[in-house]
C-alpha cells in the first residue's frame, strides 16, 4: 500500500502541470525552424526589395529625363537647321531683293512649324522680308531695325549661327529664342541674316507628350540663366520664373544625368533627375522629380508586400509546425497516458500498435511497450491469482491453527477440570479420613490445577495477540498511565508502592486496549520484583525521540541479573530465585504487541539497584499498522 | 420411587462425553435438595434419540432440562442443540451449554440456535457450583413451560 502511494507521488511529479508538453517542445523547434528562413529572407529581401524600387523610380525619371533633353535637342537643332539653310539658299540666290526673299521666307516658315516669326535682313540689321509681312495690327513687319539684339551682336561678333537668350513674346506671351544664321557675299564678309524665332511651346508639348500616362511626375525645363521654360502647370508659363536659387534646379552637364534631392519652390523635398541639354551652346537643364514622401510611399508598398508575403510564409510554417508537433507527439502522448495508467495498476487500455507511417524508434518504442504491458500484466494477474491462493493457504493455515487452540484448549482444560473436580469432590467427601498430610496434598493438587489453568488460559491470550481488529487512535498517555494504575492498584497498595509520574508525557497513536495491556503488565512486573525493597517506588516518564515516542517505567527492585537479559521477554520464563505468583507471560505480551505495531522494548538493570524498562512506539504506527490491519482483514475474509 | 414419581419428576438430560465430567457435574447437581432424575448421553446421537425417544430410549421421559457440552463425538453439541429448538414440540425445553470453549463464534453459533443459556466451564467447578445449582433451581422450579400430552 505505502509502495503504490510513493509511484502515485513520482507519476505526479513527472506528468505535473509545470512541464512543457513533448507538443510544446516540438512546436517551439519546428516553429522555430519554419520561422528562421522567413524571418531571415524578410531581413535581407526588405532593403533590397525597397532598393529595387527606388532604382526603378529613378530609372523611370531617368529615362523621362534623357528622353526629353534629346527631343529638345533635337527641336532645337531642326529649327537651327532650317534657319541656316534658308540662309545657304539665300545665299546661292545671291539675290537681296524683296520679291525673291519673301517667298522663300513663306514657305520656310511652313516647312518648318514652330516660328513664331521669320525675318531676312540686310548686314544693317534692317528687316527686308518678314513672315508673317504684318503684325496684328496690319503694321508691315519689313523695315524693322534689329541691330540692338543680342543675337546679331553675338552672330557678327562670332561670324556663325546665334541663338538670342531666352525671352517672353511681347504678344504672345510665350517663351521663345530667336536663331539667327549668317547670310554670306562672295568675299565671306556678312550680306545679311536670317532670323527664326522659336516658339517654346513645342517644348510643353513635348513634355506633356512624354509624361503622359506617369503619375505624380513634375518636369522642368530650364534654360542656362535657371528660368523655367516649360513646366507642367500651364499656370506657370508667362511667368518664366528663375529658380536657380534652388540646388535641386542648378545647372546639369549633358549626356550626365544626376540624382539630386531637395525642396522645389513650393518646399516640398523633391528627388530628381537632372540632365543638360548641350546643343549650340544652349546649356539648358531638365529635371525630372517626384516628391520623396511618394518614392517614400512606393517603398513602404514595397517593404509592405514583402513583409505581407513573410507573414503568409511564416503563417503557414507555423501551422504546419502545429500540425508535425501535433502528429509526432500524438502517439509518445498516448502511449504516456497508457503507461500512466499501467502504473497505478490499470490495465484497462493496451498501448496502440505500431501506426504503419511511424517513425522505426516509435514503432519499436511502441512495439516493446505492448509487449512488456502485456506481460506486466500476465505477470500481475499472476501475481494475484497467487496471492489469492496464498491468501487462501494463509486463512486454511488460520483456520487450521484455531481450531488447533480450540482444541488445544479444550483438550487441555478437560483433564484439568477432572482432576480439579475430583479432587474437590474428594476433599468434600472424605474430609476427615486423609489426614493432615493428604489434606495437604490434596490441596496442592488442587492448586496446582488451578495454575495450570491459568497457563492455558494466558497462553490463549498470547495467541489473541494481534487476532482482534486493531482500532488506532490519537491517545492522551496520561490518562492511559492512570488507567493502567488503577487496574494494579490492589498491587500498589499492598506492596505500598510510590508511582511518581513525570508528566508531560508525549501523546501516542495506538490501540487504547493494547497500550493499557503494555503499562498494566509493565507496572505490575515491577511491582511484583519489589523485592524487600522498604520504599518500593515506580518512576514513569517519557520523550519523543525523532520518529518514535519512548517510554520508560523505572523501578529501584530486586533488578535483572545480565545473564537472564535474553530470557526475561520470553514466554513463561520466571525468575526461579524469587518466589512469585504468575505465569511469565506478561512481559512476553508486552514484546509481541510493541513489535506487531512497529516499536520495540528493552530494560537497563542493575542487580539490587532497580529495572528501568524502555520502549519505543513509532509516531507513524498510525498508518503502518493500519495497512498491517488491512492486510489481516484481508487475509481473514479472504 | 415409583413409576409415576418418576414421570413427575424433574428430569435433566446431561450430554456430555467427558466420564469424568459428567461424573462431577451429578456430584455438583445431586447437593442440593431439588426432586429430579438426571440422565446421562454420551454422545449427541444419544441425546437426540433421547429426546425423541427412539431406539433403547423409548420409553425415555420427557426432559425438563439440557446441560449440553458441545465437543461430542457422533453428533455435536450444535447439531443436537439445532435439532431440539427445530423441533416443534421439544424447543421449549431449556438448554444450557456447558462446555470448555469460550470462543466467541461458538457461543453465537449457540444463541442463534436458540440456546438458553451458555456458561463455560471452569476448572473451579466447585466456585460456580451455588450459581449452578441456582440455574437448576430457576429453570426446574421457577421456569414454565406448557403442558404436553405425553401420551
Amino acid at each position: 500500500m505505502e509502495i503504490k502511494l510513493e509511484q502515485t507521488n513520482v507519476a505526479e511529479q513527472h506528468t505535473g502541470k509545470r512541464r512543457i508538453g513533448l507538443r510544446g517542445y516540438l512546436f517551439c523547434c519546428l516553429g522555430l525552424v519554419a520561422a528562421l528562413p522567413v524571418l531571415l529572407l524578410g531581413g535581407i529581401q526588405v532593403p533590397k526589395w525597397e532598393a529595387k524600387q527606388l532604382e526603378g523610380i529613378d530609372q523611370e525619371r531617368q529615362f523621362v529625363a534623357e528622353t526629353l533633353a534629346y527631343g529638345i535637342g533635337q527641336m532645337v537643332d531642326g529649327h537651327v537647321r532650317a534657319v541656316e539653310t534658308l540662309a545657304g539658299q539665300v545665299q546661292a540666290r545671291g539675290s537681296m531683293d524683296k520679291a525673291v526673299l519673301q517667298p522663300m521666307v513663306t514657305s520656310q516658315r511652313k516647312r518648318y512649324g514652330g516660328f513664331s516669326i521669320m525675318y531676312i535682313a540686310g548686314p544693317d540689321a534692317v528687316s527686308i522680308v518678314d513672315d508673317p509681312p504684318f503684325s496684328e495690327s496690319g503694321k508691315s513687319n519689313a523695315g524693322t531695325n534689329y541691330s540692338s539684339r543680342d543675337y546679331y551682336k553675338e552672330m557678327v561678333r562670332s561670324g556663325e549661327t546665334a541663338i538670342s537668350r531666352v525671352q517672353i513674346g511681347k504678344r504672345s506671351g510665350v517663351p521663345n529664342v530667336q536663331i539667327a544664321a549668317p547670310i554670306r557675299d562672295r568675299n565671306g564678309g556678312i550680306a545679311g541674316f536670317v532670323e527664326g524665332s522659336l516658339d517654346l511651346s513645342g517644348i510643353q508639348d513635348l513634355v506633356s507628350q512624354v509624361t503622359k500616362g506617369i503619375t505624380g511626375l513634375n518636369v522642368a525645363v530650364l534654360d542656362n540663366e535657371g528660368r523655367v521654360i516649360a513646366f507642367p502647370d500651364d499656370s506657370m508659363r508667362k511667368a518664366v520664373e528663375n529658380l536657380s536659387y534652388l540646388p535641386l534646379f542648378h545647372k546639369a552637364q549633358a549626356n550626365a544625368p544626376e540624382i539630386r534631392t531637395g525642396e522645389d519652390e513650393t518646399g516640398t523635398k523633391m528627388r530628381a533627375t537632372v540632365t543638360g541639354v548641350g546643343e549650340y551652346g544652349l546649356d539648358w537643364t531638365v529635371a525630372v522629380y517626384r516628391p520623396q514622401a511618394y518614392e517614400q510611399a512606393q517603398t513602404a508598398a514595397a517593404r509592405r508586400q514583402v513583409l505581407t508575403i513573410a507573414g503568409i510564409a511564416l503563417l503557414a510554417g507555423l501551422i504546419i509546425a502545429t500540425l508535425l508537433a501535433e502528429g509526432l507527439a500524438r502517439p509518445i502522448r498516448k502511449l504516456a497516458k497508457v503507461l500512466a495508467a499501467v502504473s497505478n495498476g490499470d490495465f484497462s487500455q493496451m498501448p496502440d500498435p505500431p501506426h504503419p507511417l511511424s517513425s522505426r524508434e516509435m514503432a519499436a518504442l511502441q512495439h516493446d511497450a505492448r509487449v512488456m504491458v502485456e506481460e506486466l500484466k500476465d505477470y500481475t494477474t499472476d501475481l494475484e491469482k497467487k496471492i489469492e491462493e496464498r491468501t487462501e493457504q494463509v486463512k486454511k493455515a488460520n483456520q487450521e491453527l484455531e481450531t488447533f487452540v480450540y482444541s488445544v484448549t479444550h483438550d487441555l482444560k478437560a483433564p484439568v477440570i477432572s482432576l480439579y473436580g475430583m479432587a474437590a469432590i474428594m476433599q468434600k467427601k472424605f474430609s476427615g479420613q486423609l489426614g493432615d498430610q493428604g489434606e495437604h496434598y490434596l490441596q496442592r493438587l488442587m492448586s496446582n490445577a488451578g495454575f495450570m489453568e491459568q497457563l492455558i488460559t494466558d497462553l490463549l491470550n498470547f495467541s489473541k495477540i494481534g487476532k482482534h481488529e486493531y482500532r488506532m487512535e490519537e491517545l492522551i498517555v496520561e490518562n492511559i498511565v492512570t488507567e493502567s494504575l488503577n487496574q494494579c492498584d490492589r498491587a500498589i497498595h499492598e506492596g505500598s508502592v510510590t508511582i511518581k509520574v513525570h508528566t508531560p508525557l508525549p501523546n501516542a497513536v495506538f490501540d487504547r486496549t493494547d497500550l493499557c495491556k503494555v503499562f498494566m503488565n509493565i507496572i505490575s512486573n515491577s511491582i511484583k520484583f519489589m523485592g524487600d525493597q522498604p520504599e518500593p517506588t515506580i518512576e514513569i516518564g517519557g520523550s519523543e525521540v525523532d520518529g518514535f515516542v519512548e517510554y520508560y517505567i523505572k523501578d529501584n527492585g530486586i533488578g535483572i541479573d545480565p545473564k537472564y537479559h535474553d530470557k526475561v521477554f520470553k514466554i513463561f520464563h520466571r525468575l526461579k530465585e524469587v518466589p512469585v505468583e504468575g505465569t511469565g507471560i506478561g512481559l512476553a505480551i508486552v514484546k509481541k504487541i510493541l513489535e506487531m505495531a512497529g516499536g520495540r522494548i528493552w530494560f537497563e538493570s542493575t542487580v539490587g539497584e532497580g529495572t528501568t524498562f524502555i520502549f519505543l512506539i513509532p509516531s507513524n504506527t498510525a498508518r503502518m499498522l493500519k495497512g498491517e490491519s488491512n492486510e489481516l482483514e484481508r487475509v481473514a475474509n479472504g | 420411587m415409583n413409576w409415576r414419581e418418576w414421570q413427575m419428576a424433574n428430569v435433566i438430560l446431561l450430554v456430555e462425553d467427558n466420564e469424568d465430567h459428567a461424573e462431577i457435574i451429578r456430584q455438583y447437581l445431586n447437593e442440593d435438595n431439588v426432586d429430579k432424575v438426571i440422565h446421562w448421553a454420551k454422545d449427541g446421537q444419544e441425546a437426540i434419540d433421547f429426546v425423541h425417544k427412539k431406539g433403547a430410549h423409548a420409553n425415555a421421559p420427557r426432559p425438563s432440562l439440557i446441560i449440553l457440552d458441545l465437543n461430542l463425538p457422533k453428533a455435536n453439541g450444535l447439531e443436537v442443540l439445532k435439532d431440539i429448538k427445530e423441533d416443534y414440540d421439544l424447543k421449549v425445553i431449556p438448554v444450557v451449554v456447558l462446555t470448555t470453549s469460550d470462543q466467541n463464534e461458538e457461543m453465537m453459533k449457540c444463541y442463534r440456535l436458540g440456546v438458553n443459556s451458555y456458561i463455560t466451564k471452569p476448572v473451579k467447578l466447585d466456585d460456580y457450583l451455588e450459581k449452578i445449582q441456582s440455574l437448576e433451581r430457576y429453570w426446574l422450579l421457577t421456569n414454565r413451560e406448557p403442558q404436553y400430552d405425553s401420551a
